[in-house]
């Protein structure tokens, strides 16, 4: 009975160190074949690399040959983008000048203009006060009811008559321009 | 010792395997797959500036007529404070406007070193301002003034004062001093686009 009994525990014992030898060897070449997969894996990345390096290379010299046409590129693109830059950002105040100036017909004189960013005075002169009536209640109206280039108010800040006629001082006052 | 081996070799196998597993894993597999990923992150580098340097070469073996280009923009915006550009540009407004340049002044500033005062208010761009007194009607300072608008190097008038005859204008020449060293480190060099070449056409046309 004791004999069946070791007999039976020297099997088991056996065939779980068979499992044992079957599962480590198993493991071992699992390990072996990933770490050779990943070995070659590596090796051709690293061609791919030295190629990749070796193109670079190639490239930079065909473009350092023409280093002189790169630079220009270069600087033809940069000055570009800081001119549009410029001439987006930059106000023309001498729109606003001509637009009030084209208000006056050949009877009037301009004395005096200042134009800035955000006003034009203008002092006006005309030996005729029915002109003066025309531009006031007709034409300036008329320029104001259409608000161009962001006018925002007009105000007469002088108004006088001498020995040559009538002299009125005008001041438009426009939205700043940004 | 042999007997002790033949004994245990159903054991000392498994061992013997189970170490060179733990081996390959810590000295082959993790410093792999570690060396694997940093290598695909460089040859993807290594890839976009391939391609960006062929577009690059690409775009210098295209482009011609560059010296055109390259001189417009230089004249459109100086390298340097350029007294005898703003001049020039000046003569040419007050003849194209029917005025006459009276005087003008201006304050040109540091010609050398660090320009770390250096005025500017177009998104950074300095300027030299001018005071030029102009003689003439009130429409042709108003033409005069257009006139500087639409003309090289870029210039901006801030204020016109006129009386009688004479007018005074507050204007500011643009110019942008370059680095070329630096800006010859890039790699990308884009094509002037149809944008850039409208503009180049508009420059052009002021170049008078």
């Amino acid at each position: 009975m004791k004999d069946e009994i070791n007999l039976s525990l020297a099997g088991k014992v056996k065939k779980e160190r068979n499992a044992l030898f079957l599962f480590s060897a198993l493991v071992f070449i699992a390990c072996f074949i990933i770490s050779a997969i990943l070995l070659l894996y590596s090796l051709s990345q690293s061609a791919r690399l030295s190629d990749l390096q070796e193109s670079e290379t190639e490239l930079r010299g065909k473009i350092a040959a023409r280093a002189a046409t790169k630079a220009k590129l270069l600087s033809i693109n940069e000055r570009l983008a800081s001119i549009n830059k410029v001439i987006s950002a930059r106000k023309d105040i001498s729109e606003r000048a001509n637009a009030v100036i084209a208000l006056t017909n050949d009877d009037f004189t301009v004395n005096s203009f200042s134009v800035d960013n955000a006003s034009v005075n203008v002092s006006l002169a005309s030996a005729s006060l029915a002109s003066f009536d025309t531009l006031l209640e007709g034409v300036i109206p008329r320029f104001a009811k259409d608000k161009p280039m962001g006018l925002q108010n007009i105000n007469m800040t002088s108004f006088s008559d001498n020995e040559a006629g009538y002299v009125a001082t005008l001041n438009f006052q426009f939205k700043e321009k940004k | 010792m042999k007997d002790v081996f033949l004994k245990h070799k159903k054991i000392v196998y498994p061992v013997i395997f189970l170490t060179f597993s733990l081996l390959l894993v810590t000295l082959v597999i993790f410093p792999q797959i570690s060396s694997i990923s940093s290598s695909n992150q460089e040859i993807a580098n290594k890839t976009k500036n391939i391609q960006v340097l062929e577009e690059s070469l690409s775009t210098i073996s295209q482009e011609t007529n560059l010296e055109t280009a390259a001189d417009l923009t230089n004249k459109a915006l100086p390298t340097t404070k350029n007294v005898a550009v703003i001049f020039d540009a000046l003569l040419s407004a007050a003849g194209s406007s029917g005025t006459k340049i009276e005087e003008f002044s201006l304050k040109v500033g540091g010609v050398y070193g660090r320009a770390e005062n250096t005025k500017a208010n177009v998104v950074g761009t300095p300027f030299i301002s001018v005071l030029v007194r102009v003689s003439g009607d009130a429409s042709e300072f108003v033409k005069f003034a257009s006139e500087m608008h639409q003309r090289l190097p870029l210039a901006e008038i801030t204020k016109i004062d006129s009386a009688n005859d004479v007018a005074s204008f507050q204007i500011n020449f643009f110019y942008r001093p370059q680095d070329l060293s630096a800006l010859t480190k890039k790699d990308a060099v884009p094509p002037v686009d149809d944008r850039n070449k409208e503009l180049l056409q508009k420059l052009s046309e002021w170049d008078r």
